[in-house]
Order: structure tokens, then sequence, then C-alpha cells
């Protein structure tokens, strides 16, 4: 943008060359009609100047026959008035041998003239010496002179009246055409004026438009809309280029407040969802709750009888379920450590084994260093759980279950494995994306389903990878957890 | 945007280029005006100054013959700085030959040329400019006795030779033809005040003297003063039993006159017609080969000369008296020149 034009000068400019040019066309016009009128007048001149050359001429012949006649000194004064007049007027006629007719009568016409006027001079200086003979003689000399001179300027007149007719009529034509001319001349340049003018203010006023457009466009709620920027230098583009940068800064706002209060209904989301999964499992929870309680006192008594009894055995199984038993009433609303995790699987195995009958081989291989990891409470007993109801239950034979626990990096990695019938591929994908996890949950007898340990692990880490689940390659499966270590919290 | 400075500048563009446009209408219009103004001869016209102004007169200055006359006369003072007027033509009255030299006299002119129309009378005007260092020079017609530097006329004995000559060819052939005296008549104006048809018809004679036993050469005075007389007279000659096998007319009249009677009375081929001058029946006359040839003396030649003398006369202040033009013959061979 080299120059920086403001619209007032752009119509300025329009104006002042369209003006201009009207103006230059009006001058030409008025130029040559007036010439064109000059003309025609200044025609006839030369036929008026004739007839007062032939008057002037009569006049003074008159005058020259009074004085004659009478000698009076009057007509003698009226005769030398005339004189001079006529003798100023023929000064005025061509006096070269040029070779235009006209031109050489005029020649012939102040030759004759002067022929004249010397005869008419002798005349009346023989009138004055009384030489009644010779002003006789000089008078009928320039009577007949006088007649060859009317010839001759009547018929120089009849020719110039002829040469200017002629050349009026031409001049008639030319103004005639020199009208016409100029009423075409102002046309088009009244039509070129026209047209430049409309695609001027159309140029000028375009980018105008076309941001009124952008602006209706932006009111009617089309915020995505840019103010088009058209280069043109003035104050158009001045304001486009504002409004751009006040719609980038509204645009800026609003995405700040729409991600705000996204990322808070975000949080309010995952707060909810994590108490209603929380309540989930309560209600669960709940419903066997007053079994628990019963059974927990019930089975704290039998433990006591079995003992009095000295039945060592059943003691300690009461004993057993009697703690698994406490550890869902007590822990299921509060975190809990994994050391304890690992003790209510112990007893809930235990239980297992006495109910069947020690067919399930439980060992384990804990890295006591990482037992007092925090974690949400009843995640490794429904893994257990599954292991033995989808797993070992239906093999014929022994059933193994393995539970390690290692540190793997800033996680503490809890690993199940069993040597069960071992799980398809499509049900490993489909708990992975939390689909099938509630017909698991009906079957599993505390009822906590694989989605809902999942998800809980989710949202207690704040991380998405929580959980592996593997078809072992021997035979059944193989399921991780990760949790967080505390001092990487 | 590059779009919309490029749009401006274009407009402005269109702008120059629309008022360029104009300029050039304008431009062409004015061109086209002085053009059409110059062409009507508004504008001054090319005029040129000459040193001497002549003056030509005759009695009848718009009868077209003496306008090739006074045309030649002009043309060649285009060279010689004169300015040849025809004078009284433009005049609306009708003048005599002395009244007209009376206005010149009294114009001042240079020099006057002049076909003696009255002799007595003109001889006095031509003796009055002689007065007032006004050469006259007569053409034509002469006045022999009045001042005039010079006389213009027509080489008499030349036409009378090519008359001469032609009788010689013509007679010549039909005397082989027809064995007899070949009749040769020569037809001369009675009109004429000068001694030149005497000087043509010796000149004829003389040429045709080696044919002399041959021919029967006789002449005819046709009246021309009063009207109507010239075809009267050619008609009862014609009709006569001894026709003439030549007829050698010596005026245009006479010419026309003969080829209608030669027509009408079915004589052509008996009778040959040797013309005067090329107006136009003689012209077609002679394309028909009804005339044989015609002798003329071209009144551009006239006009010539007489300006060549007066040109003489005005740088030198001497001339011969007399002026001679010498005729031309039109035949079959050569009529194309006068026909375009």
């Amino acid at each position: 943008m080299e120059k920086r034009k403001s619209i007032r000068i752009r119509l300025l400019e329009v104006y002042v060359v369209i003006m201009l040019l009207v103006f230059a066309i009006n001058i030409y016009i008025v130029h040559s009609q007036s010439q064109a009128i000059r003309q025609i007048d200044g025609v006839y001149n030369s036929n008026i100047q004739l007839n007062d050359i032939s008057t002037t001429l009569e006049k003074m012949q008159t005058s020259l026959y009074q004085y004659l006649n009478t000698k009076s000194s009057d007509e003698l004064e009226n005769y030398y008035l005339y004189e001079q007049d006529y003798r100023n007027r023929i000064s005025e006629l061509n006096e070269k041998t040029v070779n235009d007719q006209n031109l050489l009568m005029e020649k012939n016409i102040r030759n004759m003239s002067d022929t004249y006027l010397e005869k008419t001079a002798s005349a009346i200086e023989a009138k004055r010496g009384r030489n009644v003979s010779r002003y006789n003689e000089e008078y009928s000399k320039a009577k007949k002179l006088y007649d060859y001179l009317q010839s001759c300027v009547r018929s120089l007149n009849t020719s110039v009246f002829l040469e200017n007719s002629q050349n009026y009529s031409v001049l008639r034509s030319t103004l005639n055409y020199v009208v016409g001319f100029s009423m075409f001349l102002l046309t088009v340049s009244m039509l070129v004026a026209l047209v430049w003018i409309v695609m001027m203010t159309r140029t000028i006023t375009r980018p105008l438009i076309k941001l009124a457009e952008a602006a209706n466009t932006i009111a009617k709620g089309g915020l995505e809309v840019d103010f088009p920027i058209i280069d043109t230098g003035d104050e158009i583009s001045t304001v486009a280029k504002a409004c751009n940068k006040m719609m980038n800064s509204i645009r800026d706002y609003i995405r700040q407040t729409k991600e705000n209060y996204e990322r808070e209904s975000r949080m309010i989301e995952n707060e909810l969802s994590m108490k209603n999964d929380l309540k989930e499992a309560q209600l669960k929870y709940l419903q066997a709750q007053i079994n628990p309680h019963f059974l927990f006192n019930s089975l704290n008594a039998a433990a006591q009888l079995a003992m009095m009894e000295g039945a060592e055995n059943t003691c300690l199984f009461v004993q057993n379920m009697a703690d698994f038993f406490r550890y869902n009433v007590r822990k299921m609303e509060k975190d809990t450590t994994l050391k304890e995790e690992l003790e209510l699987v112990d007893s809930y195995i235990y239980i297992l084994n006495v109910r069947f009958a020690g067919e399930i081989h439980y060992t384990k291989q804990i890295d006591e260093r990482v037992t007092g990891t925090m974690m949400p409470s009843m995640i490794l007993q429904p893994l257990i759980e599954n292991a033995v109801n989808h797993g070992i239950r239906e093999l014929q034979g022994e059933g193994k279950i393995h539970l390690s626990v290692y540190s793997d990096g800033g996680m503490v990695c809890v690993k199940v494995e069993d040597n069960g019938v071992g799980i398809e591929q499509e049900v490993i994908e489909k708990i992975m994306r939390g689909e099938s996890a509630h017909s698991h949950s009906q079957r599993d007898s505390a009822g906590i389903g694989m989605d809902n340990v999942i998800n809980r692990l989710k949202r207690y880490y704040n991380m998405e990878h929580v959980i592996e689940i593997r078809r072992r390659e021997e035979r059944g499966t193989e399921v991780v957890i990760y949790l967080k270590r505390e001092d990487v919290r | 945007m590059k779009s919309y400075k490029e749009n401006w500048k274009k407009l402005i563009g269109i702008g120059v280029v629309a008022l360029a446009a104009l300029l050039v209408l304008i431009g062409i219009e004015i061109v086209y005006h002085e053009k059409v103004k110059k062409d009507a001869g508004v504008e001054k016209k090319d005029r040129t100054d000459y040193q001497y102004h002549v003056a030509i007169i005759s009695e009848n200055p718009t009868d077209s013959f003496w306008k090739k006359i006074y045309q030649g006369a002009k043309d060649a003072g285009k060279g010689d700085q004169i300015l040849i007027e025809n004078f009284g033509e433009k005049l609306s009255g009708e003048y005599s030959t002395e009244e007209l030299m009376e206005m010149a006299i009294a114009a001042r002119v240079d020099g006057i040329i002049v076909q003696v129309s009255d002799e007595e009378a003109v001889s006095a005007q031509i003796d009055k400019a002689e007065g007032q260092d006004i050469p006259v020079i007569t053409i034509r017609s002469d006045a022999p006795g009045s001042k005039r530097v010079s006389f213009v006329s027509g080489n008499d004995y030349a036409i009378g030779e090519m008359y001469g000559n032609q009788i010689n060819n013509i007679a010549q052939k039909k005397a082989e033809e027809e064995d007899r005296k070949i009749r040769v008549t020569v037809l001369l104006n009675s009109e004429e005040k000068n001694a030149a048809p005497n000087v043509i018809f010796t000149a004829i004679s003389e040429t045709t003297a080696s044919i002399a036993s041959k021919i029967e050469l006789t002449s005819k005075v046709i009246d021309n003063t009063g009207m109507f007389e010239s075809e009267e007279n050619v008609r009862d000659l014609i009709l006569d039993a001894s026709y003439p096998d030549i007829i050698v007319c010596m005026s245009a009249v006479d010419t026309s006159s003969a080829i209608q009677c030669v027509v009408d009375y079915n004589k052509v081929g008996q009778t040959s017609i040797i013309g005067y001058y090329a107006q136009k029946d003689t012209l077609e006359g002679i394309q028909k080969g009804i005339v044989e040839s015609s002798v003329l003396i071209n009144p551009t030649e006239w006009g010539k000369t007489a300006e060549q003398g007066m040109n003489e006369y005005l740088k030198k202040r001497h001339i011969s008296e007399y002026l001679t033009v010498s005729p031309e013959l039109i035949t079959a061979d050569n009529i194309k020149r006068y026909t375009e």
C-alpha cells in the first residue's frame, strides 16, 4: 500500500475528473458555436461595404451635379464630405493584381474611382474658372465613369453576394453540424461519465457493502464470519481490521468460557459418576448388609461355640467367615490398603477351599514393601471370584490361583493368574469397553461387576490404564491391575 | 487484496482512455470542420500576386470560343507574372468593345488585348490607351490605322497551304477514279473585312499548281450578312448539275451547312468536304467519313500567342507588328485529341 487514499479523496478524484471533462467539452462547444456564428455574421459584411460605396458614390455624383448646376457652396461642401468618405471606403479595397476575380474587380473599381475623382476634380476646377465647355466635357466623362463604376460595383456586389450566399449556406450547415456534433459529444461524454461514476462509486462502496453483509451475518449469530478485509487503504479497511480484531477477542473469550465450563462440568460429572458407582456398590451390599451383620455376629458366636467344643477347624472356618463379612460391612465406604485387601482374599480363598474341599490351590508372592499402598476397597475379591467362577470352577482337576504383587516403576502391579478355561478375546474386549459387565455381575455372588471395579480404579487414580486381561499361553487367564504408588501420587 | 487496487487502476485507466477517445473525436471533428470550410471556400484560397494586369477584351466575353482564347492566354500568363482578366465577363450589363476598353483604361490596367469589332471606335480607344502608356495588341481582327503595338492573326498562308495539300490528296485519288477534271469549290466568306480569304485562296492556288491541269478550282462568296444564308447557298451548290467534288469551307457555319446538305442529298462519297474548326458535327463528320479533314487555329494558341506578345512588349518594350498563329489539321487519324 504505497498511498493511503481516503474515500473523500477518491470521490473527489472522480468528481473532479468528470467535471473537468464536461467543462472542457462545454468550452469547446461554446467556442466552436460562437466561432461559427461570428463567421456567419461576417459573411455579408462585404456586401454592406459595397452598398455603402455605391450609395456614397451616388450622393457624391448628385452633389457634383448640383454644384455644377447651381454653384451652391453647400453642395460643394457636401461633395467634399462625400468625396472624403468615398476615398476612405475605396482605400479598403484591394489594390493588388491577384488571381481572384472579385479582388481584381475591387482593384478595377479602385483605379476607376481614382480616374473618376480626377475627372470630377477637373470639372469643379473648370466650373470655378467658368470654363463652360470644359466642365461640360469633364462632367460627361465623369458621368460615364460614374455609370461604369456603379455597374462594376453592382456586378461585384452580385458576385460577392453569390459567393457569400454559398458561404452562408455552408456555414449554416456547418453550424448545424457543430450543434449536432456537440449534442453527440455531450451525450457520449455524459454516458461515459455516468458509467465511470457508477463503476467508481461501486468500487468504493463494494467493500462497505461486504462489511455490512458481514455485520448482518454476525448480528444473526454467525460468529465464525470474518469481516472481509479489502486492502483499499482507506477508512473501510481500517474499520474492517478493527472489527476483525474485536471479533477475534470475542471468539477467544467465548472459547475460554466454554472450556472452563466444560472442564467444570466434566469434573462434576466425574464426581457424580464416582458417587454413582459407589452408590451402586453400596446398594448391592446394603441388600446383603442385614445378613452380614446378623451373619457376622452369628458366626462369631459359632466360632466361640466351636472353640468351646474343641472343633478347631470349624472354629477357624467360622472365624474366616466372620472376618470376610466384617470386611464387607466395614470397608465398603472407605479406602483401604493393599494389605487389607490381600487379607480379605486370604479369608475368601479359605472359605472357598472349605466349601469346595480344597480344590483351589492358592499361592501368592507378595512384595511386602508395597502392601501399604492405598486403594479402593473390594477390588481384589471380585477378581478372585471371577477367576474361580469363570476359570477354575468349570475345570476338572486341581484349580490353581497365583497372586503376585510387585512394583513396576511408579506402579504397584497386582497380578491374578488362574489355570482355568481361559477367556475369549471378544470377552476381554467387551470387558475393556465396559459393555458386558452387568451380565457377569448378575452371576457374581458378591455382586460387584468388572466394570464397577475398573471404573472405580480409574477414578480413584485418575488414569486410564488400570487393568490388563490376558489369556495365558499355557492355560487360564491372567488379570493385572495397576495401582499408583503413594510416593508418586 | 490486489484485485481492489488493480480494479481501481483499471478504472482510472478506462477513464483516461475514454478521455483520450473524446479528445481524438474532437480533433477529428476540428480537422473535418476545417476541411469542410476549406472545401466550401470560406477560408482564404491560395492567392498569388501578379506583376502585370492585362485585360483581354471582346464584344462577347462569355462566348465559348472566346473563353478558350482567354484561357490559353491566362494559362500562358501564369509563368510570366501576367494576370489576364477576361474584362467584362463579370459585368451585369452589356457593353461594347470600346466601352469595355474605356473601363479598362480607367481601371489603369497594364495592357490590353482586344478583338476589334468596330474599327473606328476601337481605334480611338486604342490611341487613348497608347496615350496613357497602356500597350494594346489586337487579336484575330485588326485596327490597322490605330497605334496598336501588334496584331495576332492566323497564319493565312499556312492555312491556305494546308487546304491546298488536302485538295491535292483528294483530287489525285478522285482523278484516278474518274476520267475528268475534279471540281473544287472554295467557299469564301463575304463578311471578312480583311484580305485573309484572298491570301488563303492564293495559297490554295499556289499549292495546287502542280495538279492544276487535273482540277477546276473555283471560289464562291457566301453572303453571310443575313442570317441563315449559308445553308441556302451551300444547298444550291450541291444540287447543281456540276456539283463540286471537293468543297472547301472557311467558316464553322459553312462547314456545318455543307455536312448537312451532303447528308440530306445523299452526296456522301461524291462530294468531299474540307472543313473549318472543330465543332461537334464536324468532328462527328470526320469520324463517320463525311468530312475528309478540318483546319483550325486552336483558340488556346490564339490566347497563348497574344500573351507571349504582350509579355515581350511589357518587358522589352518591343514587339514585331504581326504575330501569327499556326493552323492545325484534324483528320481521322488525330481526331481523338479533339473529341476528348
